[in-house]
C-alpha cells in the first residue's frame, strides 16, 4: 500500500535547539494518527514540517509521495491550526464560499455551513465570532476541500463541553469515510477515543509508535480507585502492594501489579472506602507517567 | 479565475466597502487639504495653483493608501494567520498578491478620483477629458512603487514598529518630493533629495502631461529604477522572513 506520509530519519534544529531528533515513520490511508507529548516536544513543528511551512534541517519527507511544499497536493490536504484563522471585515458565509474556491473539489455550501454550525451568526462577521465558532468555523474551512489527510492541531482548544463532543462524532464519521487523520490534543481521553495509532514524542523522538492497546499492554499496572476518609499516611501503610499515585479532598488513587492483593489489603476498612474501582490506565495516565520519567519498552 | 474573483470581491468589500479608516485616511485627508489649500488658505497663490496642488493632492493620497493601508492590511493578513492558510492551501501568494494589487489599485483610482471630483464640482477646476484621466491612471501607475515598499513594510517587524515605518515614510515622501509645498522652499540638500524619491518622478510625469510638455524620460527612467529596487527590497525581505521562519 503506498504510503500516505513518508518521513526518513527527519532532524529539525531551530536556532541551534534540537527540536527532533532523526524521526522517521509511516503513515498509511485511513489511519487516525494521535501525535502527543507535552508542550514544547516537537508536535506542531512536525506538523509544520509536514506541511511544508519549514524546512527539515535533515532527513526527507514525503507527503502522497511528493515534497510537502507541491502546490498540487494542497487540493487533497486539509489543516486546522492550533491558533484560528480569520480575515478582517469579512462575514462567516463569506469566508466559507472564498475559501471553497480555492479548491477544485470543494464540500457543497451546504455541507459547510452545516460543519461551522454558527446558526444565525453565519453572517456575522468572523472577528465578531466567539473563540468557540471561530474553532467550528476553521474546521469547517479545514474540511473546504474534502481532503484525503487532515491535519487536527489541537482542535477542540476553546469548544465547551457538547461543542467537543459533536466535533469528535464528525471525526469518527470522517475516520469511517476512509480519511486519514493526524490530531494532537490536550485532551488525551478524546484522542483515545478516535485514535488507530499513539505516536508519542518525547525528547525530540517517538518513544512510542503504535496501537494504544499494545501501549496499555507495557503499562500492565492496574489502577484501583476509591473514596475514602482515612488518611493517606494510613492507607499507604495498609497498602502496601499499592503505589500512591494521587490524592485529592478524599479520592485515591493507586497503581498496582496485583490488583486482588490490593484489594484483599483494602477489604478491612471496607466500612470507611466507598466507590472502589479497577481500571486500566488511560492514554492521560500513561502520559503522565512517561513524561514524568518512565520508559516505555 | 474563479478563486480570483471571489479574492478580488471579498478583498474590495473589506479593504475598501467596510473600511471607514480608508475614507478617512486616504480619501478625506487629501481632499481636505486641497480644499483648505485652494479655498480658505490661497492667498497671493497663482491662478493655476489649484491645478498644480490637485496634483500633489491626488499623488499624496496615493502614497497613503500605498503605504498605510497596504502595509497595515497585509500586516493584519499576517497576524491573523490568512497567509498562513493560503500557503497550506492550493492556491499561491502570487495569487494572494494579484488579488491585493488589483483591489490597490482600484483604491487608488477611487482616491484620486474623488481629489479630482473635488477639484471639479467643489473648487472649479477644469480640464479636457483627456487630461482628467491621464492624472487618474498616471497618478495611480506611479503608486505602483510605492505599493511594493508598503507590501514590504508589512513583513518588517510588530505592529508598532510597522506603524512608525509607515509615518516615518509618508511624511518625508510627501514633504521632501514637494507635495505640501513648493520644493524651491526647500534648502538645496532636501532638494536633492527629493528630486531622486518616487513621488517626485510621479509629479513630474503628471504636471508634464497636463502641461502638454513633452514626456520626460529621465523621470519614466526614476520610476521604472524605483519599480525595481520596491521589487528587490520586497523579495529580500520576504526571503529573510522565510529563513528566520524556517
Amino acid at each position: 500500500m503506498t504510503s500516505v506520509i513518508e518521513v526518513m530519519n527527519v532532524s529539525k534544529e531551530f536556532e541551534k535547539k534540537q527540536v527532533l531528533s532523526n524521526v522517521s515513520f509511516k503513515v498509511q490511508p485511513g489511519e487516525i494518527i494521535g501525535l502527543i507529548g507535552q508542550n514544547g516536544v516537537g508536535k506542531s513543528t512536525l506538523i509544520k514540517l509536514l506541511l511544508g511551512l519549514t524546512q527539515p534541517s535533515s532527513g526527507q519527507i514525503t507527503v502522497f509521495g511528493t515534497h510537502p511544499t507541491d502546490k498540487a497536493i494542497k487540493d487533497h490536504v486539509g489543516v486546522m491550526f492550533q491558533d484560528s484563522f480569520g480575515i478582517s471585515r469579512i462575514k462567516g458565509n463569506e469566508l466559507i464560499k472564498l475559501v471553497c474556491s480555492y479548491y477544485s473539489h470543494p464540500l457543497s455550501f451546504k455541507n459547510m455551513v452545516a460543519l461551522a454550525d454558527l446558526g444565525n451568526d453565519l453572517t456575522t462577521m468572523v472577528s465578531k465570532l466567539s473563540g468557540g465558532q471561530r474553532r467550528k468555523l476553521n474546521f469547517a474551512l479545514a474540511m473546504a476541500g474534502n481532503p484525503d489527510l487532515l491535519f487536527l492541531d489541537e482542535p477542540t482548544a476553546g469548544m465547551d463541553t457538547n461543542s467537543r463532543y459533536d466535533f469528535w462524532q464528525q471525526v469518527q464519521s470522517l475516520a469511517k469515510s476512509g480519511k486519514t487523520i493526524i490530531v494532537t490534543s490536550h485532551y488525551l481521553a478524546e484522542i483515545e477515543d478516535v485514535a488507530t495509532r499513539i505516536l508519542f514524542l518525547k525528547d525530540h523522538h517517538f518513544i512510542y509508535d503504535g496501537a494504544l492497546n499494545e501501549l496499555q499492554k507495557e503499562f500492565t499496572r492496574i489502577i484501583v480507585e476509591f473514596d475514602s476518609d482515612l488518611s493517606e499516611s494510613e492507607l499507604m501503610k495498609q497498602l502496601p502492594s499499592g503505589e500512591l499515585d494521587s490524592h485529592l479532598q478524599d479520592h485515591y488513587v493507586f497503581l498496582t501489579d496485583d490488583e486482588d492483593q490490593l484489594l484483599t489489603e483494602l477489604s478491612p476498612q471496607m466500612a470507611r472506602v466507598k466507590n472502589v474501582r479497577v481500571t486500566q490506565r488511560s492514554l492521560d495516565q500513561i502520559f503522565r507517567e512517561v513524561t514524568k520519567g518512565v520508559e516505555v519498552q | 479565475m474563479r478563486t480570483f474573483i471571489m479574492q478580488v470581491k471579498n478583498n474590495f468589500m473589506r479593504l475598501i466597502v467596510r473600511n471607514p479608516r480608508f475614507f478617512l485616511f486616504d480619501v478625506a485627508i487629501p481632499a481636505g487639504f486641497y480644499v483648505l489649500f485652494t479655498k480658505v488658505m490661497n492667498q497671493g497663490m497663482p491662478a493655476s495653483f489649484n491645478q498644480t496642488y490637485l496634483i500633489s493632492m491626488a499623488i499624496y493620497a496615493t502614497i497613503l493608501s500605498s503605504i498605510i493601508t497596504v502595509a497595515n492590511n497585509i500586516f493584519a493578513d499576517r497576524e491573523q494567520q490568512y497567509m498562513r492558510f493560503i500557503d497550506v492551501s492550493p492556491i499561491s501568494r502570487g495569487s494572494y498578491y494579484t488579488s491585493m494589487g488589483t483591489v490597490l489599485f482600484l483604491l487608488t483610482l477611487i482616491e484620486v478620483g474623488i481629489v479630482e471630483a473635488v477639484a471639479k464640482f467643489y473648487i472649479g477646476v477644469s480640464f479636457p477629458l483627456t487630461t482628467w484621466l491621464a492624472i487618474l491612471v498616471l497618478a495611480s501607475l506611479g503608486s505602483i512603487p510605492i505599493m511594493i515598499l508598503g507590501v514590504a513594510l508589512a513583513f518588517c517587524g510588530s505592529s508598532d514598529l510597522i506603524s512608525m515605518m509607515t509615518y516615518m515614510l509618508v511624511f518625508p515622501l510627501a514633504i521632501l518630493s514637494g507635495l505640501w509645498w513648493p520644493m524651491q522652499m526647500m534648502p538645496t540638500w532636501a532638494q536633492h533629495i527629493g528630486k531622486l524619491l518616487p513621488t517626485y518622478q510621479t509629479s513630474v510625469i503628471v504636471n508634464d502631461v497636463v502641461n502638454q510638455k513633452s514626456w520626460s524620460l529621465t523621470a519614466t527612467g526614476g520610476e521604472v529604477a524605483w519599480l525595481v529596487i520596491a521589487l528587490v527590497i520586497l523579495i529580500s525581505v520576504q526571503k529573510i522572513k522565510r529563513v528566520q521562519q524556517a
